[in-house]
């Protein structure tokens, strides 16, 4: 890609700009990090900024012993999985059918799904609750799967709507002249098309899942079923005063997973949010 | 055949909409019956019309956390974007590390608004002096020490900045993607026609990328009001009602004075907030874009 | 084409694997209860029916699990395990962030999910649950046991709701006093107050010698109730707050405007930087580490500031509330005494071998508190020559109490609560005067009281 030419004062003055924006950005973390590994002695004498005598590692023992982190992370995962799952088994169909079926009432749905990206979450927090009391969802997988679906829908149908309003029609009519039915034309024709913007929706949300928390602090109080952030509050809610080194530790330990994730998966984590941007 | 034709789209739509009825519509019905009642979860509910309504007019918390509401929607999204488009701007003008620095940047985006809160809380700490403070002392600062999380002129706008931290690096993605993806034609053109860099961007790249950065207002304005989990981490909307947004302030209405009719209530109020605002904006844009 | 079924067919797969794993999560608690009944199966055919039924015990509390009455409960819970019940077990879990665990305790009850243990004070919350029927009659517990007349008077009566009926069990006895660093008021040249004017006075001294007053933690709302609480106990007894509650007062009579100055005089002057954000912890540390030169809290936390023996130590002292004037209403031997949070059991946990527990906790637990763990029970323990001087004095004056002062966030409302949780906060910042706030309170109960108090 072409730019205008720049002088070297100017690119030295970018190059100086973005090493400060970068060192805030990861300073936090990089920071977190290096003091999981400093001894009760060193968190509570040495300066906060500097770096760990050596690599200690008892507070990953005596969080580990503390707490029930690993629960916590399958639990996240399993909720993540199964979210992710059914956002695009049921999303995409209704894409489909709202783009490429001929749907008299497409635009009215579409417009109705799109309500919801604005929506907040709040409003539902109550009544949810309610029903699931009365059902005894509560401290079940199903009470935080069912209403993040429902919240990650919108803006599912939009993308996957948005890439399918440009796949020709012709291409679907010559599948119907050939004897397929709607159903094995999106699950043969459309559906694989669509890969790049299944990972998109997946990267999008899989960072959003990953992290909530109001409806995990709401609805899952029993202590098995607690998801990773709600697992970290109640940690530093238990130890975060008297024992920082093992928070920090816990911190550490909810982080690295997504950061490990993310260093594989990075192209397609952040081109998948900013197609998920762009594309719309 | 014809009437099958017809029922077919609803049956591949029907799953999403059944979901998205019984997740999102249904309960914002639930909740406005609720707000028209007294109710406090284990007692018996009492119908009084509006009051629920009426007393938000004169609950001055309420009042103060949408007055904070509106600084921590404003100052965020001004925050987010111009960072993001400096940083994509930069992005765009170099030729090394590009992607290094993006993906480093990006990190806080995929970190849990938990640990990035309780990471700053552990920062901006006074007693035991945190890392901020410590530095503060460490060169010779001493005078801008504080406790930054008690200081009610401080806290929203520590609140505001800690969520824009986290989330910045997505719009300077977007802008970057937006500006990679003009055209090379138009680009080598101007080049061609003399323009120097800074005018590259006034005439010709920031124009085109106009529609995506209408789309990331939209996105910001939306997201900010629906802010939450950082104030509610860090401060806990305090000390007093400095930090304290309509949600965070719904929530504990609802679930720590346990009064689900005004926590209703005030759920209401923000989903006709948000889409008051947002349509506003949507329209303000399209009328700018009419104009230009 | 070929690629895309694969990377459909993978998530497919994950996703049925999520799901099966989670089928099995789900089967694992019939396992457990499956397995649990088999051990009680087990257990009957080895033992013959006399053997003890298994029991567990979930107990949610709000106290620090370092805590010395839950390390007692604990400990004797283990006995029990090894001595009586080889099935029995108790889990703690602890939420010791004040307002988080009362929020997860509402939550809980709306949705009738209450822990079979859980923590509550005898406010009006509390009073919807008990009047519903969901927890035992503790009173009546006692009686079965047989401890009632063990027990102390404040720690018995405490907990009881307005209608004098009891619901929750207590473990401690307590009485708060000002703890104050002794090397620290020499070098102010200041000695302890006895009145408040005093208090203040000294506070002005060791603030003008760079010393900070006060240590007090505001991310619980409790502490800055109790310096309101003060000088309206003195004035009017619990009278005022008895009214207070019900709109029958106002915030803006004197006793009230009294408080309100005084806290904000307080806030604004004499607490540690940083108050209003601080934690227990934080706080308590910075009175350990002789940061600040007086802190305000009950005996449950006197572990931390005694010897090996169990004596005070040197560098500490202690004071009682101060006076407020001569027309006081309440005496010096009237302050804030309690019996901690109580526990309350919820009624279909409770059984016949729940009843052989507490039988067992109860006939052990005073002794095991005082001393090994160093708290003041709420059975009255055997007083052992050796025992301490400082111990010795506590009790003492926790049996001297006539009125103990009532506690301002248990009396009002939920609702009322959390507004002066955060007004008087507000008020000790200096965002409001006095006369806004008493505004600000008397509006809020005269929406909020009617609700509760009938």
């Amino acid at each position: 890609m072409k730019t205008a030419p720049l002088n070297i004062g100017v690119r030295t003055l970018f190059y100086m700009i973005l090493a400060v924006f970068v060192v805030i950005q990861v300073y936090p973390i990089f920071w977190v990090i290096i003091s999981s590994f400093k001894t009760q002695a060193e968190v509570m004498s040495s300066a906060p900024y500097s770096l760990p005598g050596s690599f200690y590692l008892g507070n990953y023992v005596s969080m580990l012993q503390n707490s029930q982190i690993p629960t916590y992370f399958m639990n996240s995962s399993i909720v993540a999985v199964l979210t992710l799952f059914f956002t695009i088994v049921i999303g995409a169909p209704a894409a489909f059918a709202i783009e490429k079926m001929k749907f008299g009432a497409g635009n009215q749905v579409l417009a109705f799904f799109l309500l919801g990206i604005m929506i907040p979450i709040f409003v539902t927090l109550l009544p949810m609750f309610q029903i699931y009391n009365a059902l005894g969802l509560r401290n079940t997988f199903t009470s935080l799967i069912l209403p993040q679906v429902g919240f990650n829908l919108p803006i599912c149908i939009y993308l996957y709507s948005g890439f399918m309003r440009y796949v020709p029609n012709s291409l679907i009519e010559s599948a119907h002249l050939d004897g397929a039915g709607s159903f094995k034309i999106f699950t043969s024709i459309i559906l694989p098309m669509s890969k790049n913007t299944t990972i998109t929706i997946i990267t999008f949300n899989f960072i959003f899942i990953w992290n909530e928390f109001i409806f995990a602090n709401t609805f899952m109080t029993s202590s098995s079923m607690k998801t990773l952030p709600l697992g970290l509050k109640d940690f530093v809610g238990l130890y975060g005063f008297t024992d920082w080194g093992a928070t920090y530790a816990a911190i550490t330990v909810t982080i690295l997973p997504t950061l490990l994730i993310y260093f594989i998966l990075n192209k397609s984590v952040i081109e998948g949010m900013a197609a998920g941007a762009v594309k719309s | 055949m014809t009437s099958n034709k017809r029922i077919e789209p609803w049956l591949f739509v029907l799953p999403a909409l059944l979901v998205f009825l019984f997740t999102v519509i249904v309960p914002i019905i639930w909740s406005f019956t609720y707000s028209l009642y007294e109710w406090n979860g284990i007692g018996d509910k009492r119908f009084i019309g509006i009051d629920n309504y009426t007393r938000m007019l004169t609950d001055n918390v309420f009042i103060t956390s949408f007055k904070n509401n509106l600084i921590f929607t404003g100052l965020g999204t001004v925050v987010q974007i111009v960072i993001g488009m400096t940083m994509a701007v930069i992005l765009t003008s170099i030729t090394k590390f590009r992607n290094f620095i993006k993906v480093i940047y990006f990190i806080p985006c995929v970190i849990s608004s938990m640990a990035i809160s309780q990471i700053f809380s552990k920062m901006l700490s006074i007693n035991p002096e945190g890392v901020v403070n410590a530095t503060l002392g460490a060169v010779g600062l001493d005078s801008l020490k504080a406790a930054f999380l008690s200081d009610p002129n401080l806290t929203l706008i520590i609140v505001t900045l800690v969520d824009a931290y986290k989330f910045c690096a997505i719009y300077m993605v977007i802008y970057y993607a937006a500006f990679l993806a003009i055209s090379n034609d138009i680009i080598e053109a101007s080049v061609i026609d003399g323009c120097n860099w800074w005018q590259q961007y006034i005439y010709m790249r920031f124009p085109l990328i106009k529609g995506i950065f209408f789309i990331t207002v939209v996105m910001l304005v939306s997201g900010t009001l629906k802010g939450f989990d950082v104030p509610y981490i860090l401060t806990n909307g305090g000390p007093g009602a400095s930090s304290e947004l309509v949600s965070t302030y719904m929530y504990k209405v609802a679930f720590n004075s346990v009064n689900y009719g005004y926590g209703s209530a005030i759920a209401v109020f923000l989903v006709i907030e948000c889409l008051l605002i947002v349509t506003l904006i949507r329209k303000l844009i399209s009328k700018v874009d009419v104009e230009a | 084409m070929k690629k895309m079924n694969k990377f459909f067919a993978i998530l497919l797969c994950i996703g049925m694997l999520a799901s099966i794993i989670s089928a099995c999560a789900g089967g694992n608690n019939n396992e457990t209860t499956g397995a649990s009944s088999n051990a009680q199966g087990g257990q009957q055919q080895e033992g013959g029916s006399d053997g003890p039924q298994p029991l567990k015990i979930h107990y949610l509390t709000s106290k620090l699990l370092s805590d010395g009455a839950v390390q007692t409960i604990m400990d004797l819970a283990e006995q029990y395990k090894q001595q009586v019940n080889p099935n029995f077990e108790l889990e703690v879990e602890s939420i010791s962030d004040r307002p988080a665990y009362l929020q997860k305790i509402k939550i809980l009850a709306s949705a009738n999910e209450l822990p079979d243990w859980f923590d509550a004070d005898p406010e009006p919350f509390f009073e919807g649950i008990a009047e519903k029927g969901l927890v035992v009659n503790i009173d009546d517990v006692y009686k079965e046991i047989g401890v009632t007349d063990k027990f102390f008077k404040v720690s018995i009566d405490y907990p009881r709701l307005d209608d004098g009926s009891l619901y929750l069990m207590t473990w401690n006895a307590n009485a708060e006093y000002f703890w104050y660093n002794k090397e620290l008021f020499e070098q102010a040249g200041v000695s302890a107050p006895t009145t408040f004017d005093e208090f203040l006075a000294i506070s002005e001294t060791l603030k003008s010698k760079g010393i900070t007053p006060i240590s007090v933690h505001g991310k619980d709302f409790w502490p800055l109730l109790r310096y309101m609480a003060f000088i309206p106990f003195r004035m009017e007894g619990n009278d005022y707050l008895d009214k207070l509650r019900k709109g029958e007062a106002k915030m803006a009579d004197p006793a009230g405007m009294k408080a309100a100055e005084f806290i904000q005089k307080l806030g604004q002057n004499y607490f540690n930087e940083g108050w209003s954000n601080a934690d227990y912890n934080t706080s308590l540390e910075l009175f350990l580490s002789g940061k600040t030169a007086m802190y305000y809290i009950g005996t449950w936390q006197v572990k931390d500031m005694i010897d090996e023996n169990m004596n005070l130590k040197e560098n500490f002292g202690y004071f009682k509330m101060p006076q407020y004037s001569a027309s006081d209403k309440t005496k010096v031997s009237d302050f804030f005494a309690n019996s901690g949070i109580g526990t309350a059991i919820r009624q279909d946990a409770y059984n016949e071998e729940m009843k052989n527990f507490l039988q067992f906790l109860f006939d052990n637990y005073a002794d095991t508190a005082l001393y090994k763990y160093h708290v003041i029970p709420s059975v009255q323990p055997t007083i052992k020559d050796d025992l301490s001087q400082i111990y010795k004095d506590m009790l003492k004056d926790i049996s001297e109490v006539e009125t103990y002062t009532k506690v301002w966030d248990v009396r009002l409302d939920p609702e009322t609560n959390e507004s002066i949780g955060r007004e008087s906060t507000n008020l000790a910042l200096g965002l409001s005067t006095p006369e806004e706030f008493a505004k600000r309170m008397d509006d809020a109960i005269a929406q909020n009281a009617p609700k509760y108090f009938k």
